[in-house]
C-alpha cells in the first residue's frame, strides 16, 4: 500500500514562517535580514529562530558583511535548500493535483549539519 | 505580525508560496518603475530647461533650479518607505546607477546651459535618462 504523498513533505520546510522564508529566497536569490523580515512579515526574533533551524538543516547560508559602510546579514539558500524546496513543491503539486505529473519519489535524506 | 506556529495543509502551503512570490514580484517592479519614471522626468526636465536657458520660460527659472533637489528628496523618501529586495547585486547596482546618473545630470546640466539652442540642450538630458532606462530594465530582470 503506497503512502500518501503528504508524508514526503519536508517537516523543516512545512511550517508557515519557514516556508515563506524558503519561498522568498528561492525567488530572490540573496537578500538581507531586514528585507526578508519585511517580506515574510514577522518580528526579528521569530525570523532569527526560524533562520537558525533552516541553517542547522543545511538549507540556508548566512553571510555577514558590509555595504556602504553599513553592516548587513546576507541570506541565501544552499544547493540543498534549493533541492529541498523543489522537491517540496513537487510533492505539493502531487497532493493538490494527483496524476498531473510523475509521482514524486522520496527525497534523499540530507543529514542535518553539526552545530 | 507574529504568526503562531501551526500546521499547514497543502492548499495553505501552496497559497503561501504564491503570495510570497507575488510580494517579491511587486517589490521588484516598484523599484524598476520608479527608476523608469525618474528617466522620463529627467528627459522632460531637460527639455524644459533648454527653453529656460533660451529665455522662453524665464519666470520659471527658480523652479527649474530647485526641481532636481525636490525630485531627489521625493525619490529618496519613496525608496526609503518601500524597501526593495535588497539583494547584494541589486543594492550594488542601485548605488552604481545613482552615481552614474548624478554624474551625467551634471554633465547634461552644463551642456544645457552652454548650448545655444533648446533642442541640443534637451537631448543632453537623454544621457542621464538612458542610465535610468537601462537601470530599470536591469532591476526588473535581475
Amino acid at each position: 500500500m503506497t503512502e500518501h504523498p503528504r508524508v514526503m513533505l519536508d517537516e523543516v520546510i512545512h511550517s508557515p514562517v519557514r516556508l515563506s522564508i524558503i519561498a522568498s529566497l528561492a525567488r530572490i536569490g540573496e537578500t538581507d535580514f531586514a528585507a526578508l523580515r519585511d517580506i515574510v512579515d514577522v518580528s526579528d526574533s521569530l525570523l532569527s529562530k526560524h533562520l537558525r533551524q533552516l541553517e542547522d538543516r543545511g538549507y540556508l547560508r548566512v553571510r555577514k558583511g558590509y555595504l556602504a559602510r553599513r553592516p548587513r546579514t546576507w541570506l541565501s539558500l544552499t544547493d540543498d535548500g534549493f533541492t529541498a524546496f523543489r522537491h517540496y513543491r513537487a510533492v505539493l503539486t502531487e497532493i493538490l493535483d494527483p496524476g498531473a505529473a510523475e509521482p514524486v519519489t522520496p527525497a534523499k535524506q540530507i543529514a542535518p549539519q553539526a552545530s | 505580525m507574529n504568526e503562531p506556529e501551526s500546521s499547514l495543509n497543502a492548499d495553505a502551503a501552496d497559497a503561501r508560496i504564491r503570495r510570497v512570490e507575488q510580494v517579491v514580484t511587486i517589490r521588484r517592479r516598484f523599484r524598476s518603475r520608479t527608476v523608469l519614471l525618474a528617466g522620463a522626468v529627467t528627459v522632460a526636465y531637460f527639455a524644459v530647461m533648454g527653453a529656460v536657458t533660451n529665455g522662453r520660460a524665464e519666470p520659471f527659472s527658480m523652479i527649474m533650479t530647485l526641481f532636481p533637489v525636490l525630485a531627489v528628496v521625493v525619490l529618496a523618501s519613496i525608496w526609503g518607505k518601500h524597501r526593495g529586495l535588497e539583494s547584494r547585486r541589486l543594492v550594488t547596482l542601485e548605488y552604481r546607477l545613482a552615481g552614474m546618473f548624478a554624474l551625467l545630470v551634471c554633465v547634461a546640466g552644463v551642456l544645457a546651459t552652454v548650448l545655444p539652442h533648446p533642442l541640443p540642450a534637451a537631448l543632453a538630458g537623454v544621457l542621464p535618462a538612458a542610465v535610468c532606462f537601462i537601470g530599470a530594465w536591469q532591476l526588473a530582470h535581475r
